[in-house]
């Protein structure tokens, strides 16, 4: 599902792994041992660490008093350290993503960044670093890998994808081009977390959603398309 | 605003570039160098419309094209189905060319609204009028609804729903999604719809009326 939205993975926790007799001290993994490493990679995602089944953590956690203040020598205690610590170099590391924005297209107010620093080669195709208004037809999004595509306008109200524009099942395109004026151009565009943006066109469409996904697809086709010096 | 970059550029070589559109074979936007002009954008739906804007005209005298949009350095040209993009483009660019070299501005009178494309409010009755009786009202009326214009006044449209329409609690949601939408399209010069109803007035309005405190 964060995949999908494009809500960066910072980690994996596995909950209840060991539990440790509190009579004789001996440890046993109930649910067995493992699984929340062998997940982690398959997702590629870092393994945080690994919280033990303790009844500790319960009573502390239902009476008010975090484990970590009650009991910092406890081995859970330590555990949640090691997790936060994981936690934190992975902030660190972590990508640039752009700020939530409400962009006025006419008159730029609220124009998001364009993070020309923050590109490198190695960086995702579908996340993007940069937006502008190029000129008043041709919107341009620049990406995490450095690659830069620009839209007109009126082509990305063309490739709208709502239930409005393209039938639910059978994908086929209902919008006839024709029924588009020529001077369609957004009135705003908005942020919708990190995974698409919303227009609100000038002839009273909005019901669109632009996911990154789709307009990188989109950005390839443009750039295939037919383009020549006059 | 004519930017002093223009000037110095004036001796070097213009370049344009051509770019189609994805979804309509019919459209190609033309991005030039350098300004044409500032602000925009400008839409001449046909050759009558460009009168007064030079650039315009002489793109209009070219066979095939049947509207344009000039918005600062960009030119959106959209030809007509039958006419052939060969030759069209370079003939389109040349007239582009011909255009900054002459120093005359691409446009020269300036509409005081450039939405409203000089349309005067009668001829904006007239359109809306038009569309209400063909598309909208005989739709409503599955409902037992209509639509009525009251007055066009300086791009501000205000109407009256009145038989099923009156009060009912979808009548915003046929305005905002269903009319102003088929408006939009047929008269963008409308800037606004006011919707004059009393939908509390009547016997049995949907909106209920409390006229004692519950």
């Amino acid at each position: 599902m964060f995949e999908k939205v494009q809500v960066k993975i910072l980690g994996l926790v596995e909950n209840m792994r060991t539990f440790t007799c509190p009579h004789c001290g001996e440890n046993t993994d109930i649910f067995r041992r493992g699984g929340g490493e062998q997940m982690s990679q398959e997702l590629g995602v870092p393994f945080l660490g690994a919280l033990p089944l303790d009844g500790d953590v319960v009573d502390c956690g239902d009476e008010g008093r975090p484990i970590v203040v009650d009991q910092p020598a406890s081995v859970s205690s330590k555990v949640y350290a090691t997790i936060a610590t994981a936690l934190v170099a992975q902030l660190n590391g972590s990508v640039t993503v752009l700020k939530p924005f409400t962009w006025k297209w006419d008159s730029n107010e609220g124009a998001p960044d364009w993070t020309e620093g923050a590109a490198r080669p190695a960086g995702s195709q579908n996340t993007p670093i940069g937006l502008l208004r190029r000129d008043p037809r041709t919107l341009s999004i620049l990406w995490e890998d450095g690659h830069r595509d620009d839209f007109d306008v009126r082509d990305l109200r063309l490739a709208c994808q709502c239930a409005l524009c393209i039938e639910e099942m059978s994908g086929r395109k209902l919008l006839d081009p024709k029924t588009i004026r020529h001077d369609v151009a957004p009135q705003q565009i908005v942020s919708i977390g990190n995974y698409a943006v919303k227009f609100d066109w000038n002839d009273g469409h909005n019901s669109g959603i632009y996911s990154f996904n789709n307009l990188r697809a989109l950005g390839a086709r443009a750039a295939a398309g037919d383009v020549e010096n006059v | 605003m004519l930017k002093m970059s223009d000037f110095l550029l004036a001796d070097q070589p213009v370049s344009i570039r051509a770019e189609s559109s994805l979804a309509d074979p019919d459209t190609c936007k033309f991005i030039v160098s350098r300004t044409l002009h500032p602000g925009g954008p400008f839409f001449f739906g046909s050759k009558e419309r460009a009168v007064g804007s030079p650039l315009g005209e002489q793109l209009f005298a070219l066979p095939g094209v049947a509207n344009l949009l000039i918005a600062d350095s960009v030119v959106t040209v959209c030809k007509e189905p039958a006419a052939s993009w060969s030759g069209l483009k370079a003939d389109i660019g040349m007239a582009i060319r011909t255009q900054l070299r002459s120093g005359v501005p691409a446009i020269l009178e300036m509409p005081v609204d450039n939405r409203r494309q000089g349309k005067t409010d009668a001829e904006l009755t007239t359109a809306v009028q038009e569309l209400l009786d063909k598309e909208v009202n005989r739709s409503i009326a599955n409902h037992g609804g209509k639509i009525s214009i009251v007055e066009v006044r300086q791009g501000k449209l205000s109407i009256t729903m009145s038989g099923g329409c009156q009060g009912c609690a979808s009548s915003q949601v046929t305005l905002r999604q269903g009319f102003e939408v088929m408006l939009k399209r047929v008269a963008p010069e409308i800037e606004e719809i006011i919707d004059v109803t009393d939908h509390a007035a009547g016997t049995q309005p949907f909106y209920p009326r409390h006229k004692e405190p519950l």
